[in-house]
């Protein structure tokens, strides 16, 4: 499969090559400074582990990506309903043999509370955010963010950090009296961009076709547009004019990327507006982005890259329905897309029975046997229920699929 | 919200499960927030989802994943960390100014563990 990914209707590749003016300075490179603060005794930098692969960003500087030994930073809408999305991320890690670590040690960014209620501060946030890089530290694992929001917002707190001694030397003396060094990752590094880094691995290890599905991509906000220096752009997509993780991803996989005109605006989500404004929301995320995209686009699926948008744009089509609305396409992330074109079981470990919209169309033209699935997952349900069986297992998912090199720490 | 404005306190009333979530549990947002009441607009995978939590849980591979009441496994000493971090930058006292209701519902369960864990709280 490697570079055999059809190329996606609309976007450009070869024909749109844009250089960057040479004489319009660049922004700072903040990982510079972060360097210096370390040669000046302030921190510990924490380097990314070797094997890495260099991505391109948006003003052309590499970014290193870790293969494995990755310490996830899981996201808290991911892991709390739509399971299914954590789950293939480590699903990926254990089929392609890279050993990750999935803690306890792990608090959630609390960006929410920042964000949407302003019952935090600054110091409160960045003490949040190097206590959780400590933790990973101490493992030796490196972070690996699933959450969009929290990858965007640890960012933002780097940046603080940098600039600001006063809150370092707060901060500095919050995790002493927890008995943990001040430590700064080398690089801030999303889940996404470690998909994208592997998209090709991925790629070679499909089992079902997906030459005929068309794909739409929502970029996250958070993801691209706060700190936007260090989100990947590649020429090959869209001439580089925008962010290529998920495109990337898709492509690879053979899959039909087709644009739509509103692939710039937010999912609906906005933080404040899910929790008090929800019809706010649901009206953004059916007018604006799933309507445009069926209109435009008919799209199989609509992939994206995080969180709060994989909720949004699959739980607000439901209510529109009753306004004969034009919805009904499955949302997922580019990870679960990705898992079940490698053979990953749609309900153990993708959990599609979490998701509102129908994906069962999407299964079947992929040609997954979704009855069969179900079927089995319910046998899984019942051995359960009868207490034949704590839980479902890694071993249980395994099983279904020659093993390779699985390993896990923790 | 720093100065305890009836404003930012009417603003709070909308998010209080969610503060007390992210201050308490150590994650945002928990599975058994997914109720039919709740989120009757996600349509009838609200209730089922609700109907079933405990079984669905069970059935996910990752063994930090079995909870219903917090996203992931939280262990006691990283909550504990959290708690000091609430406590030290003064993030108690903002929440004091504007709920108070809130804040000793949050006092309560903080000083459990903190106590447990052999720190004192100075009032």
């Amino acid at each position: 499969m490697h570079g055999d990914g059809k190329q996606a209707e609309g976007i450009p590749r070869k024909e749109r090559v844009f250089q960057r003016d040479p004489d319009l300075p660049l922004p700072e490179d903040i990982r510079e400074r972060v360097f210096e603060l370390e040669e000046e005794g302030e921190w510990i930098v924490q380097r990314v582990p070797e094997p890495y692969v260099e991505v391109p960003t948006k003003y052309g500087r590499p970014k290193k990506v870790p293969l494995q030994h990755t310490w996830h930073h899981k996201s808290c809408g991911q892991c709390g309903h739509i399971p299914g999305y954590s789950t293939a991320i480590f699903w990926l890690h254990r089929k392609l043999g890279l050993a990750y670590d999935d803690p306890k040690d792990q608090t959630s960014c609390t960006g929410w509370n920042y964000y949407a209620s302003a019952t935090s501060n600054a110091a409160a946030q960045a003490a949040v955010a190097v206590r959780n890089f400590a933790a990973a530290y101490a493992t030796g694992f490196f972070p690996l963010i699933h959450c969009g929001t929290s990858y965007g917002h640890y960012k933002e707190v780097r940046e603080e950090l940098v600039k600001h001694a006063e809150l370092r030397r707060q901060v500095r003396e919050i995790l002493a009296k927890l008995g943990k060094p001040l430590v700064m990752p080398e690089e801030i590094v999303h889940y996404s961009e470690w998909v994208y880094a592997v998209r090709h691995e991925i790629a070679a290890r499909r089992i079902y076709d997906c030459s005929a599905i068309t794909v739409t991509v929502h970029p996250a906000c958070h993801y691209y547009k706060l700190v936007q220096g260090d989100a990947i752009y590649d020429p090959d997509i869209y001439g580089g004019q925008r962010t290529a993780v998920v495109t990337a991803v898709a492509t690879a996989l053979g899959a039909q990327v087709k644009d739509y005109s509103t692939w710039f605006d937010c999912c609906g989500f906005g933080f404040r507006h899910i929790l008090v404004q929800r019809d706010f929301t649901r009206s953004f995320a059916v007018g604006r982005k799933i309507e445009t995209m069926i209109e435009e686009a008919k799209p199989d699926v609509v992939l994206t890259h995080d969180t709060g948008c994989v909720t949004t744009l699959d739980k607000s089509q439901f209510a529109a329905q009753v306004h004969n609305r034009k919805v009904g396409v499955p949302v997922m992330s580019e990870a679960q897309f990705a898992a079940l074109a490698m053979g990953a079981h749609p309900y153990r470990v993708c959990q599609l029975h979490w998701h509102a919209a129908d994906y069962r169309p999407l299964l079947e033209k992929m040609g997954i046997d979704w009855r069969e699935k179900w079927q089995e997952f319910e046998e899984d349900l019942e051995r359960i229920r009868r207490g034949e069986k704590e839980y479902l297992t890694w071993e249980d998912v395994e099983a279904e699929i020659p093993a390779r090199h699985f390993l896990q720490v923790s | 919200m720093r100065n305890g404005l009836r404003s930012a306190k009417e603003a709070l009333e909308g998010y209080s499960r969610v503060i007390y979530k992210i201050m308490v549990t150590g994650t945002q947002v928990s599975p058994d927030m997914i109720q039919a009441d709740a989120f009757p607009d996600w349509g009838p995978v609200a209730k089922e989802t609700a109907d079933n939590l405990e079984l669905w849980r069970k059935a996910l591979p990752p063994e930090t994943m079995h909870t219903t009441t917090t996203a992931w496994e939280v262990s006691e000493q990283t909550l504990t960390e959290l708690y000091l971090i609430w406590h030290m930058t003064g993030v108690m006292d903002m929440i004091k100014e504007v709920d108070e209701g809130l804040h000793m519902i949050l006092m309560d369960v903080m000083e459990e563990l903190l106590e447990e864990k052999g720190y004192a709280l100075a009032e």
